[in-house]
């Protein structure tokens, strides 16, 4: 069977989840859902699905709640404290306290409920009159082999508050994953999250069961921590995928932007805000075929291509006008339809490649020179400058602390350095941004300040940062991962995966993923792999692979360029690599959650 | 309390001992007690009670046995699998430290908040607050619960008592996120009392420049978010009035970065379009060379002159700042970007470059000024081009 058509459908097995949970109430129903869980419902069930499920109304969430007479009422969040008690209080004022009725409220929370929600019900009188449910969804196909479970504040959970909980969802994802394309022969966990969610997967299997395939779809799997290869999310990316999420942002692999209203305040700003082009469109290989094409391209070749396929319209068009009538007619039945679509998609994307000429165009040029410096592990000084520089000059505070943690994690910055960039930092952006100080530390960017020698309090210990040496380079090297001649990369034909960042870096998955599919001996691997950090490697007589297909698990988020390295090693190998993430991000979306 | 036998010896009353009296067994036969000495000696137990009775009334007897609890591991294990579990009969410390301990191997964040809130309830709070303070990850957890129920009063216990001082400037942090004014003084109270635990001087200066700013904007009625964009507010609202004192001053308040302030500055000047007061500001005259003026500024000449061009300045002020620009193939690069026609074909002319300015001329609009120069300096027989 067709891996891809298997995890097409996926979704069936989240739909049967689902309806058990609807089917507690019988009679008819109401859900009301959060906003933001919207869009990735669409994509398991969808709402005609839920209406034949008995869902006579759906409703968003909002602050005023609307009458739901005798029907029962499913609400679904996300996994958030806040929102909880915003539901909770809803459901509150509209009952009565002395004869509260039963089984009439219900809260579906994704992907699980925790057990001080419970404790939350239990001090309001609330614990028999709202039932909590649990719902994690399969991971959704959103495009050729790309599975992520469109997840929120995975990242921040996990790296930046140093926080445990997500890791069981992450695991039984997993878990439910292998039931379905069977559990693989060859298992690498690099890293201490990754390496707890295959514990986890342990224990399930222990405990719960373990899938009947006896062989399995995928020949090995890989898990890595985000945290072990940072650049590939903070340098800027070449492939068109890669931009479209960095200018408009991906959501549930859906594009959208819809045109603003002129906010006052925006444009009294001095720095000027470039306008977006409205859009809206999926990024579905299957459906749009001028995206398949051009959605890995790096992006100087996109809009030639563009081009190209809008002068082959407009020849259509001319030519359509010069045909017979039979031939019109033919034209009308078979052809129309697919040429209005193309001219749809086509269309779309002309806009959104302008947008993102007209956002990234000002500053590109330098913005490349600085990340191939820093990459190459040059002009520190003049790299560090022009970060504190785009303070002012970009005045955005995504864009320059992504580059201030790209410099953290390479050329390292001196505590004077670090020092001297905060401030300015939150003078600039407020000192609501303080608190970030604290993600930056715990997600290793920046080491902890060191105690004064006159505090009392003696069990205070110097932290080190993480990356003591200059680890980066080394391991860079190690995995050959900066080509030594960048200009030399063929970016029109793409031979090297380091052309999703023009030519300057290749992502760490894209390398390791080789190494295995190339079947260097084990004992390399092994050794290579064990200099980046916590390693586990399982082989079950799965090593080499006895069938060509991989799977990569990145906890934390993936890149579109990512994904583009390891579309071209699929294609330069012959191999299958499947991405699993709980989302996919752009350096933006971690600079977004750090500030947060 | 002292023993019977020191009571007796030491006793201000006289001293009274039964056994002083043993050898005059009379004595006690003759005492007032003497009559009820038959019925003082006890009678055996079973005459007055029956086996079965005295044995409800020992079994009775209510000592703590210690239960025997299932291994915290597996408990756990029931809480991982969301199966029913019972923590409160994890009464031991021993067993309360093992749970949390496989708590934290498990690696489930609800199950450590849900093993710490436990610990809290039935540990005071020195004994909860050790455990914890050996227990990083579980420090971590029960603080990251502690900010997503927004109770800070129990979060700066919580580092302070388990020797996280260099947290205290988080919940400050946290506090001064989205506050009304207010608040201000929930701020500055927090300050004094906690002053002492920021170890660190730039956090001490964090902390008064956000109060500094608070009291400035309150003073005054305004209301940024950043002190940046204060600085803004306040060169606007200053330079259209003429004067610029409460800048400089706010400037030195802050002791504000000078490229930040230049930024500010220039930006500003150009968004009023004062062009004027932008020249005068920032370029100074070069004493020996007549005519030619330098940037008077710490940005660097060529990102000053991008700076200002997003704000469509009239030609002169660019050349003027172009002209600043030490480097000539800098400023040719600049000015064809941003089309300043009149110093790329000074530039050509200068360098009796022919076919650099042909190849320009073609996109120069035609009839446009500059295409007239172009043409008239071709024109010129006066040149000695070459090429």
């Amino acid at each position: 069977m067709d891996l891809n058509r298997k995890l097409s459908s996926l979704q069936e097995i989240s739909k049967a989840q689902l309806s058990k949970i609807l089917s507690i109430v019988t009679a008819t129903k109401y859900v009301v859902l959060e906003p933001s869980i919207i869009r990735p419902l669409e994509r398991v069930c969808g709402v005609k699905w839920l209406k034949s499920n008995g869902v006579e109304k759906i409703f968003k969430l909002e602050p005023t709640c609307p009458s739901f007479e005798n029907s029962s009422v499913f609400y679904m969040i996300f996994s958030n404290l806040a929102k909880f008690r915003q539901v909770v209080d809803q459901i509150h004022s509209q009952i009565s306290q002395d004869n509260p009725p039963k089984n009439k409220y219900h809260i579906i929370v994704v992907p699980r409920y925790l057990n001080y929600f419970q404790d939350e019900l239990e001090e309001l009188g609330l614990y028999s009159v709202i039932k909590l449910h649990s719902f994690q969804w399969f991971p959704l196909h959103l495009d050729t082999g790309i599975l992520s479970l469109e997840l929120p504040n995975i990242y921040k959970s996990l790296f930046l508050q140093l926080d445990y909980t997500f890791l069981p969802l992450l695991s039984r994802a997993l878990w439910n994953l292998f039931f379905v394309i069977g559990k693989p022969r060859f298992i690498v966990a690099l890293g201490e999250y990754s390496n707890k969610i295959l514990s986890q997967v342990d224990i399930l299997i222990e405990d719960k069961g373990d899938c009947d395939k006896l062989d399995s779809d995928i020949g090995g799997i890989v898990l890595i921590d985000r945290n072990f290869d940072y650049p590939s999310a903070l340098l800027t990316p070449g492939t068109y995928a890669a931009l479209l999420n960095e200018v408009y942002g991906v959501t549930c692999g859906i594009c959208e932007y819809k045109e603003e209203s002129v906010d006052e305040k925006k444009e009294d700003r001095l720095h000027p805000v470039i306008k977006k082009q409205p859009v809206n469109f999926m990024l579905d290989s299957n459906q749009d075929l001028v995206y398949a094409d051009i959605k890995n391209r790096y992006f100087t070749e996109v809009t030639s291509v563009l081009s190209t396929l809008t002068k082959q319209l407009k020849t259509e068009k001319v030519q359509s006008k010069e045909m017979a009538l039979d031939e019109i007619k033919s034209y009308v039945q078979n052809k129309l339809q697919a040429t209005k679509s193309r001219k749809k998609c086509i269309t779309n994307h002309l806009l959104a490649a302008e947008t993102i000429i007209n956002v990234l165009g000002s500053r590109y040029e330098t913005q490349q020179e600085v990340e191939s410096d820093i990459i190459k592990n040059t002009n520190k000084s003049t790299n560090f400058s022009y970060a504190e520089e785009g303070l002012c000059v970009e005045d955005d505070a995504c864009v320059t602390l992504r580059l201030f943690c790209l410099l953290c994690v390479t050329q390292k910055l001196s505590e004077s350095e670090v020092k001297s960039f905060w401030r300015k930092f939150v003078h600039q952006f407020g000192f609501s941004c303080s608190f970030a100080h604290r993600y930056l530390i715990n997600a290793g960017f920046i080491p902890e300040p060191i105690v004064a020698s006159s505090s009392l309090n003696l069990q205070s210990k110097i932290r080190l940062p993480k990356f003591i040496s200059n680890e980066f380079y080394s391991n860079a090297n190690r995995f050959k991962q900066i080509p030594p001649n960048p200009e030399k990369i063929n970016l029109k034909f793409p031979t090297c995966a380091s052309y999703v960042f023009g030519g300057i870096y290749i992502p760490l998955i894209t390398q390791i993923a080789s190494m295995i599919l190339n079947a260097t001996p084990i004992d390399e691997i092994k050794s290579k792999l064990g200099g980046l950090g916590l390693m586990t490697i399982r082989n079950d007589m799965g090593f080499p692979l006895q069938r060509r297909s991989l799977l990569i698990f990145m906890v934390g988020g993936v890149t579109y360029a990512e994904i583009a390295a390891c579309n071209l090693l699929e294609t330069l190998t012959g191999a299958k690599i499947v991405i699993l993430s709980d989302k996919i991000i752009n350096g933006n979306n971690l600079m977004k959650e750090i500030l947060s | 309390m002292a023993s019977n036998e020191d009571f007796w010896n030491e006793s201000s009353s006289s001293k009274f001992d039964f056994g002083d009296d043993e050898e005059d067994s009379s004595y006690t036969q003759g005492d007032c007690f003497a009559a009820n000495v038959q019925e003082n000696i006890p009678l055996q137990i079973d005459s007055i009670i029956s086996n079965k009775c005295l044995k409800i009334i020992l079994d009775e007897t209510d000592s703590t046995v210690e239960h025997v609890v299932a291994p915290a591991e597996e408990t756990i294990r029931r809480m991982f699998h969301a199966e029913n579990f019972m923590l409160n009969t994890y009464r031991s410390f021993e067993n309360k430290l093992q749970l949390l301990d496989a708590a934290i191997d498990i690696g489930d964040g609800n199950i450590i908040i849900t093993v710490i809130l436990f610990l809290s309830k039935t540990l005071n709070n020195n004994k909860f607050f050790t455990q914890l303070s050996r227990r990083k990850v579980a420090v971590r957890h029960y603080a990251n619960y502690l900010i997503e129920k927004n109770s800070l009063q129990e979060l700066a216990d919580l580092y302070m008592a388990t020797g996280h001082i260099s947290y205290m400037k988080d919940i400050y942090c946290l506090l001064s996120k989205d506050i009304p004014n207010q608040n201000v003084q929930k701020l500055k109270q927090f300050n004094r009392d906690h002053s002492r635990e920021l170890h660190t001087s730039e956090d001490k200066t964090e902390i008064q420049e956000i109060l500094a700013l608070l009291d400035f904007q309150i003073k005054h009625k305004l209301n940024s978010k950043s002190v940046i964009e204060q600085l803004i507010n306040l060169c606007r609202s200053e330079w259209s009035r003429g004067n610029g004192d409460d800048v400089n001053n706010f400037k030195k308040l802050f002791k504000i970065d000078d490229f930040q302030f230049e930024w500010v500055e220039m930006s500003v000047l150009c968004k009023m379009q004062n062009w004027e007061k932008l020249i005068a500001t920032f370029t100074k005259s070069v004493w020996v060379i007549k005519k030619k003026r330098a940037l008077k500024s710490v940005i660097r000449p060529e990102l000053f002159v991008v700076g200002i061009s997003r704000h469509n300045p009239p030609e002169y002020v660019t050349e003027q700042f172009l002209s600043c620009i030490s480097d000539a193939s800098k400023v040719l690069y600049l000015a064809e970007k941003l089309k300043i026609h009149k110093i790329v074909v000074n530039y050509h002319v200068e360098q009796k470059d022919k076919t650099s300015l042909l190849k320009y001329m073609e996109r120069v609009e035609p009839s446009s000024p500059a295409w007239f120069a172009i043409q008239s300096s071709l024109n010129n027989t006066d040149i000695k081009w070459k090429n």
